[in-house]
């Protein structure tokens, strides 16, 4: 993940969902004098409502299961409801009746054919219970595009939310056939839980010609992996003057936050090389990590 | 996994708006009327072993359990001690991270250098 970027995009998304959100507050003249309420958001404020006796609550849920089921719905609508189901299922014994049929009903959205959107947050509390006929359709469409549900990406992501989902060798796969920088990225974070994948990390990691967020998150699953195997790249990558500042500075980090970091304070070689990194003011993060890195007891 | 989720949501709000440090009165606003706690120096229960009203009768677990990860948040935590997860503004992190909250350094740490 480059930082900036996605500061700047993050903070843009924020910027238009406030710039949305006064728009619709904005008395537009005619609307206000009319006082005429849009049918559509009077229906999701309905569908926001709780209520407060049990009775009302079943009726409510059953509701909600229709709606979000009804095909003739509109998407906003639907997805409104699949929210309130989601706060609905913290109800505990109170929802645990209609379990069954609101997993049903996501398997119904979940298929060709339902707005990608709706699809999408269907798969997604699927993929949450672990839900086995779910993650094998998204691993069809992992294996031939043309039974994709959702991008690779976020397939990836989803099928990632089972420990168990064994798909340490299609992530792999997917590394090494795809030109996604995304996708590439997606297979690394599942790839962190294989230690098998400790050579890849390794190289990746050495590499410099890969992009730089695959090697902050080769570095972040080596750590994981074998830290030790992680501190001894990391100290050759803090070492050389020719690497990126950014993967330098990751990497000082990483290695100051190590639980056992002795064997480092003990090499004096590198010991002093920090203390000369930590005092060049023509370096940023990488002299702020330097300095973390000296301040450690 | 609501906790976590709401745990998630402050530090992403934390990083947009760099109030990872605890001392910025921007970054934290003290209850009214003021309630034990949800004071910055107060002790969080049950690892403060407190009982009685206004805690609960018992504080089960005893101390806050040790890690080799990191020396935070110590035996009997802080509410003040939870605002810098990833270490940003001290020297150590609380030993978790988010997929969206990266680690930035505050920008004027940045700008000022050595």
């Amino acid at each position: 993940m480059d930082v900036k970027d996605y500061r700047k995009r993050y903070e843009a998304d924020l910027a238009a969902h406030a710039a949305s959100t006064a728009a619709s507050l904005r008395p537009s003249g005619v609307a206000a004098a009319a006082a005429v309420v849009d049918a559509t958001q009077q229906r999701l404020m309905e569908i926001k409502r709780v209520p407060s006796d049990r009775a009302d609550l079943s009726k409510k849920i059953q509701a909600l299961l229709a709606t979000l089921g009804n095909e003739k719905e509109s998407t906003v609508v639907r997805l409104a409801a699949l929210k309130a189901l989601g706060a609905a299922t913290f109800l505990g014994e109170n929802f645990a009746p209609y379990h069954a049929d609101y997993l049903n009903t996501l398997r119904q959205i979940a298929r060709p054919g339902t707005d990608p959107q709706l699809c999408e947050a269907a798969l997604g509390v699927l993929a949450a219970e672990k839900d086995p006929d779910t993650q094998k359709l998204l691993q069809r469409g992992l294996e031939d595009a043309k039974f994709a549900l959702v991008p690779p990406a976020k397939a990836l992501q989803l099928l990632s939310y089972d420990d168990h989902a064994n798909i340490s060798e299609l992530a792999l796969s997917l590394f090494n056939q795809t030109d996604d920088l995304g996708v590439k990225e997606a297979a690394l974070r599942v790839l962190a839980t294989d230690a098998k994948s400790q050579d890849l990390f390794a190289k990746l990691l050495e590499d410099k010609s890969q992009p730089v967020s695959l090697r902050t998150l080769s570095a972040t699953g080596l750590n994981f992996l074998n830290p030790q195997r992680f501190a001894d790249v990391a100290r050759a990558i803090v070492m050389d003057d020719s690497e990126s500042e950014d993967i330098r500075a990751s990497s000082l980090g990483a290695l100051a936050s190590a639980p056992d970091n002795r064997a480092l304070q003990d090499d004096s070689g590198f010991h002093d090389r920090v203390k000369e990194l930590g005092a060049d003011n023509s370096l940023k993060d990488l002299s702020v990590a330097a300095r973390r890195m000296i301040a450690k007891p | 996994m609501l906790h976590a989720n709401v745990d998630r949501l402050w530090a992403k709000w934390q990083w947009v708006k760099h109030r990872e440090n605890s001392t910025n009165p921007a970054a934290y606003a003290p209850p009214s009327p003021p309630r034990i706690g949800h004071n910055l120096g107060d002790t969080v229960w049950p690892w403060n072993g407190i009982t009685g009203k206004p805690r609960p009768p018992t504080a089960p677990g005893g101390p806050f359990p040790a890690t080799v990860v990191t020396p935070l948040p110590g035996q009997t935590p802080k509410v003040q001690d939870m605002f810098d997860h990833l270490g940003v503004v001290g020297a150590n992190s609380l030993g978790y991270a988010y997929d969206d909250v990266p680690f930035e350094l505050q920008p004027m740490v940045v700008a000022a250098g050595p």
